[in-house]
């Protein structure tokens, strides 16, 4: 965990909105990136905005267990879910939309593979790929990130891998 | 197919979020939705404790008038109510009842 990170957290925990902005602008990239891998793109900042909300209002709740970076991402998933679930009683969505948008996408970078790759997956499996080769994350940290006992997220994982490498090797 | 050690560091290259300096902008949002959020809650926190003086006030009212029916039929006309009769609780009840509702804050909002 950074240092840093920790003593910004205790502070914005006391109610110091410049520490908790300071935060924001050392995490944004990694949740913004994970949000919109996880959508798609579609409504993902407004998604990470909520985020950052709602980690502003649960400042005080952080108590240093893990690191902050890890803290967020578990906000992220978890709004990411609340979402969805919310989209799909709105419009009937299902995974089919995430794989048309990105199909769509027309992005020139080579990454667009890696997005295919991804759409491929369903969101658990997405999500973990994402955190653990993505993020960087440990199994263990992941798993707390996803509310997954250890042995579900490792599952998971190898069978996000399985998917990716016969994605990407098509 | 390759070994995990061999494809995990290929899917880790495609899968991470490109380095690039902190969006500003995105920042200001959030501070912007920051302070939006803590007004939301100021004024929701206002208006709960304003609904819970209204309440009490209105509760009062009713048990006051309760109180002044009861004993009020008890006495001759131009007869004087006892001190510790419950009429007398009643016409408290409503003094306090117009203290509160004519206080200055009450008064301004």
């Amino acid at each position: 965990m950074s240092d840093e990170d920790a003593l910004l957290a205790r502070q914005a925990a006391g109610g110091d909105s410049a520490a908790f902005t300071a935060l924001v602008r050392r995490h944004e990239r990694r949740v913004r990136a994970f949000l919109s891998r996880l959508t798609g793109g579609q409504g993902a900042d407004d998604l990470a905005q909520e985020v950052f909300v709602k980690a502003w209002r649960l400042a005080g709740d952080w108590r240093g267990q893990g690191s902050y970076g890890g803290w967020l991402m578990r906000i992220a998933w978890t709004s990411y879910l609340s979402a969805r679930r919310a989209d799909a009683r709105r419009h009937g969505r299902d995974q089919q939309d995430f794989e048309a948008r990105v199909e769509t996408s027309g992005s020139p970078d080579a990454r667009i593979d890696a997005e295919r790759a991804l759409a491929g997956l369903d969101e658990r499996e997405r999500a973990a790929a994402l955190l653990c080769f993505g993020e960087g994350y440990s199994h263990g940290e992941a798993a707390k990130i996803m509310d997954l006992p250890l042995g579900t997220l490792k599952s998971i994982v190898a069978r996000a891998r399985v998917k990716l490498v016969s994605a990407l090797e098509d | 197919m390759a070994n995990d050690h061999e494809t995990d560091p290929v899917l880790a290259n495609l899968l991470t979020a490109p380095e690039r300096e902190p969006d500003e902008r995105f920042v200001l949002q959030v501070r912007h939705a920051m302070i939006a959020d803590q007004a939301l809650a100021a004024a929701r926190a206002s208006a709960w404790r304003k609904f819970g003086v209204e309440m009490a006030a209105t509760g009062a009212v009713v048990l006051a008038f309760l109180l002044l029916n009861r004993g009020g039929s008890a006495f001759p006309e131009g007869a004087a109510i006892p001190f510790y009769h419950p009429a007398m609780v009643g016409f408290l009840l409503l003094a306090l009842w117009g203290v509160v509702a004519m206080r200055p804050a009450a008064a301004g909002e």
